[in-house]
């Protein structure tokens, strides 16, 4: 059984129509990078599998459960927005986290936050929006999750945390978990997937182990996205 | 889980109330200083004032009470809140005594500022007048227990209705709305509520008779009977109608708790299994 099973998936909003009969499995144990162009339905995936949107038709499956109460205790969710107060610190922040999730680890959100050089007491009002990104990032994966759905944790941060922000993503992901992406910035996650699904109009257009795309194609992913995409 | 949410969204708002409290009491103080003077104007001007500051301040904490609570759960914070393993009715729970004690702390506040500032302008003790209607009015009798815990009651449906509005208002087939889905949703509830309480006050067969002295206007009599409204609107509308005794439907009570129970259930289905968020 697949930690992720999607079957027929379909989510309008009014009359637009953002994920249209979606099929997808996604096993554990792999860093999955989930790409296309804006629009095509990759935060509307993402939302209904952390549970933030119940309003859709088809079959959502994540580790034999619907979405909802028994799921979010197995997945751990970063948004592509602060879902915290701007008031809060780092530290009161894990303290939070500490406080709701029993799969949390202090230790490690502690580790994390010294690798990404963040201070626990600074107001995330004071932070810029790459430290914020990274205290969300480090809450986030301090988490012993099955599966994390990261939903552009890069965008709109400068190159060198980029790479930063990934290597603690890669540093934190556990074995057995999966680890689901969603980005635009193909190049920067080229080295770290194992896996790549290509999404356009709510529609699956490829899914491909990573290394056989390069060594069957001939192509990177970013060359691939951008031949599909063009 | 329930009293881990609780203090969670009472910390949101706690930010806005610790400010606004010590200010409503910082005027309240000033208005009672002021006033010894004994200078008309300056009195008034404070006593002006320092009304303004309360009713101001209690609507502020009211308002950031609410819409704290829609951010919550609807709006960005909502990927905190709604990743949190708690079951549905937790967080319903927790919603409610959290309203509960911010409308409730705000409310005792504001009387007992307000009922401190009266005190220091008027020749009656008003804490004394107040006290002495509670014991000897209101508490004195069952009918005044009754209208207490009635009144109770109500504050507790109003708190259900507000957390109704902001989760059936924010389903995703009113996505398209934004805030304005619990806007409408509650306006629906409050049309519903008045068409639904007015039919029942008038057929639903309780009532209370009341009889009045036709010369000081006082209430001689209470009397529960099985009637409803609609009888004594007919009566009161007839060629003879007796000024002195009116009956005052009680049905209101039944079709404001069947709406209760109504909008319990939609609330807790729509939570979990129909929302999308705002953000």
């Amino acid at each position: 059984m697949s930690l992720i099973e999607l079957k027929d998936l379909s989510k309008n909003y009014g009359h637009v129509r953002a994920l249209d009969r979606l099929n997808l499995n996604l096993d554990g144990g792999r860093i999955v990078g989930l790409a296309g162009p804006n629009g095509s339905g990759k935060t509307t995936l993402l939302r209904i599998l952390g549970a933030f949107d119940a309003a859709y038709s088809g079959e959502v499956r994540i580790d034999g459960h619907k979405p909802g109460l028994e799921t979010r205790s197995i997945v751990s969710y970063l948004p592509d927005k602060t879902a915290l107060s701007d008031w809060m610190t780092a530290n009161q922040a894990i303290a939070i986290y500490k406080n709701f999730f029993a799969d949390f680890d202090e230790g490690r959100a502690r580790e994390m936050l010294d690798f990404f050089k963040l201070e626990g007491s600074q107001k995330l009002s004071q932070m810029s929006k790459g430290m914020r990104e990274k205290v969300q990032i480090m809450l986030v994966m301090s988490r012993d999750a099955k599966i994390y759905l990261l939903d552009e944790p890069i965008s709109g941060v400068d190159p060198a945390s980029r790479k930063t922000i990934l290597r603690g993503i890669i540093s934190q992901a556990s074995e057995n978990s999966l680890v689901l992406l969603s980005t635009h910035l193909i190049q920067d996650i080229e080295p770290i997937v194992d896996e790549i699904v290509f999404l356009d109009y709510g529609r699956v257009v490829l899914h491909e182990q990573a290394d056989k795309m390069r060594a069957e194609r001939g192509q990177s992913l970013n060359e691939a996205f951008e031949e599909i995409f063009a | 889980m329930i009293g881990k949410l609780y203090r969670l969204e009472m910390k949101e708002t706690w930010r806005v109330a610790k400010v606004i409290y010590p200010l409503m009491i910082f005027a309240t103080a000033a208005a009672v200083l002021l006033s010894l003077l004994n200078n008309a104007a300056l009195t008034g001007i404070s006593v002006f004032v320092s009304i303004l500051a309360l009713v101001v301040g209690s609507i502020i904490v009211t308002v950031q009470t609410v819409t704290n609570d829609y951010h919550n759960f609807q709006g960005k914070r909502g990927y905190l809140y709604r990743a949190i393993p708690a079951k549905s009715s937790d967080f319903l729970l927790s919603r409610l005594g959290y309203y509960l004690t911010y409308f409730v702390v705000t409310l005792v506040i504001f009387a007992l500022l307000l009922m401190t500032i009266l005190n220091s302008i008027m020749d009656i003790g008003v804490f004394s007048v107040v006290g002495n209607f509670l014991s000897q009015v209101l508490f004195a009798n069952s009918w005044g227990i009754l209208f207490s815990v009635y009144v109770l009651i109500s504050i507790v449906i109003s708190i259900f209705t507000f957390i109704f509005a902001i989760t059936v208002g924010s389903e995703a087939k009113l996505h398209r709305l934004g805030a304005g889905g619990p806007v409408l949703v509650y306006f629906i509830y409050y049309l519903v509520g008045q068409v639904l309480g007015l039919l029942s006050a008038l057929f639903i067969p309780l009532g209370v008779r009341m009889t009045v002295d036709p010369f000081s206007s006082a209430i001689l009599n209470f009397e529960l009977v099985n009637e409803g409204m609609f009888r004594s609107l007919l009566d009161s509308m007839g060629p003879n109608p007796d000024p002195n005794t009116a009956v005052i439907g009680l049905g209101v009570i039944f079709s404001q708790l069947l709406l209760t129970i109504v909008i319990a259930i939609l609330t807790y289905r729509s939570f979990d299994k129909k929302f999308s968020l705002r953000a």
